[in-house]
C-alpha cells in the first residue's frame, strides 16, 4: 500500500490509500501540527502504530 | 475494350453483385452484417428515433432497446476499457441487476468525474466518500479525523444543531476513552457545546473530554485533554492526548 497526501488548506489534508495496482482504495482526513504540515507529516501522522492504551 | 461491368471502382455492378441488397428499399433494408472500418463512424438516428437490438417487436418508447434473447446467459450489455480492464456490465439475472468491475474488483461508484462520492463494494461495505445521509428531511452523518498531537480539526457537521458521537482511536488495536463520548452541539447563531449527562450523575464522556466556545489553536485546551469547540459552522477538536489519534464522529 502506498500514499499520497493533498493539502485541502492550512493543516488538513487528503491522504488517499493506493493499492497495488494504483488504484485509490480510501481517503483519510488528517490535521497536522503548524510545525510538522508537509504531506510526509501527513502520511506519516496516518500510518504512525497507535500509542498504547494509557489505562 | 474493357469490361463494363463488374466490382471494381471504374465498373458498374450487376444485381448479382449486389446480392439481396439489389432488391431491398432503403426505408426497411435487412442486413445480416454490417462491418464498419477503423476509420470509419457509425450514425444511427442523427434526428432522433428509437435503436432496438434484439427486440422483434420494437414497439416500445426506449431510445435504446436492448433485448437478450439467448436463455443460456443472463449478460446484457458491456463497456469495456481495453486499457484499464474496467467494464461495466448490465446483466438481467436475479441477483446483480447492474455490476460494474474494475481491475482490484467489483465496484459500484456514483461520482463526478473520476471522483467516488458513494462506492458499492461486492464484499457489501457502502462508502458514501462526502456528503451525508438524509432520512425523509434529516440529515445524518459522520467522519474519521486523524489529529496530530497539540493540532486542531475542523469539520462540518449535516446540521448546525444536534448529537455527536465520539470515539477516541476506534478504528486501532488500541481504542481509547480519552475523547471518547457524547456531545450536544449548537454551531449555529447560539453557539453551544456540552457533554452530556446520563440521569444527571453520570458523564457520557471520559473526565478528559473538554468542551468550549471559544476557538481553539491547538495549545488552547487543558493538556491531556481533547476539547472540543463549537464555531460558527463548524466543531473544532483539538487533540493535546499526548499523541496523534483518530476519532470517528457520529452525528445524529
Amino acid at each position: 500500500m502506498t500514499y499520497t497526501a493533498e493539502n485541502q488548506g492550512a493543516n488538513f489534508w487528503l491522504v488517499t490509500e493506493i493499492d497495488e495496482e494504483g488504484n485509490p482504495v480510501k481517503t483519510h482526513n488528517v490535521f497536522c501540527a503548524e510545525t510538522a504540515n508537509t504531506a510526509e507529516d501527513a502520511i506519516a501522522l496516518l500510518t504512525a502504530e497507535p500509542a498504547g492504551d494509557p489505562e | 475494350m474493357a469490361k463494363l461491368t463488374g466490382t471494381n471502382p471504374d465498373q458498374v455492378p450487376t444485381n448479382a453483385d449486389l446480392g439481396d441488397m439489389a432488391y431491398q428499399s432503403k426505408d426497411n433494408a435487412s442486413i445480416s452484417k454490417i462491418d464498419v472500418p477503423n476509420e470509419g463512424d457509425l450514425t444511427l438516428n442523427p434526428s432522433g428515433g428509437r435503436v432496438n437490438i434484439g427486440d422483434p417487436d420494437g414497439n416500445n418508447d426506449y431510445t435504446l432497446n436492448l433485448v437478450n434473447r439467448n436463455t443460456s446467459t443472463h449478460l446484457l450489455a458491456r463497456f469495456r476499457n481495453v486499457s484499464t480492464a474496467t467494464e461495466f456490465l448490465v446483466r438481467s439475472d436475479g441477483g446483480a441487476i447492474i455490476r460494474a468491475h474494475a481491475g482490484s474488483g467489483d465496484k459500484l461508484s456514483l461520482g463526478s468525474n473520476s471522483s467516488d462520492h458513494i462506492l458499492i463494494e461486492t464484499n457489501g461495505e457502502v462508502q458514501v466518500t462526502s456528503g451525508l445521509l438524509e432520512l425523509n428531511g434529516n440529515d445524518i452523518g459522520g467522519t474519521q479525523v486523524t489529529i496530530a498531537d497539540d493540532a486542531v480539526a475542523s469539520i462540518t457537521p449535516p446540521r448546525t444543531g444536534g448529537f455527536m458521537i465520539v470515539t477516541t482511536q476506534g478504528d486501532s488495536v488500541y481504542p481509547n476513552i480519552a475523547g471518547s463520548g457524547m456531545l450536544y452541539y449548537d454551531v449555529g447563531l447560539s453557539l453551544d457545546m456540552r457533554r452530556l449527562d446520563v440521569f444527571g450523575t453520570y458523564t457520557f464522556g471520559s473526565s478528559d473530554l473538554s468542551v468550549s466556545t471559544s476557538d481553539l489553536t491547538g495549545t488552547t485546551g487543558t493538556d491531556t485533554h481533547v476539547t472540543f469547540s463549537a464555531q460558527s459552522g463548524v466543531i473544532k477538536i483539538e487533540n493535546r492526548i499526548g499523541s496523534s489519534s483518530s476519532f470517528q464522529v457520529t452525528f445524529l
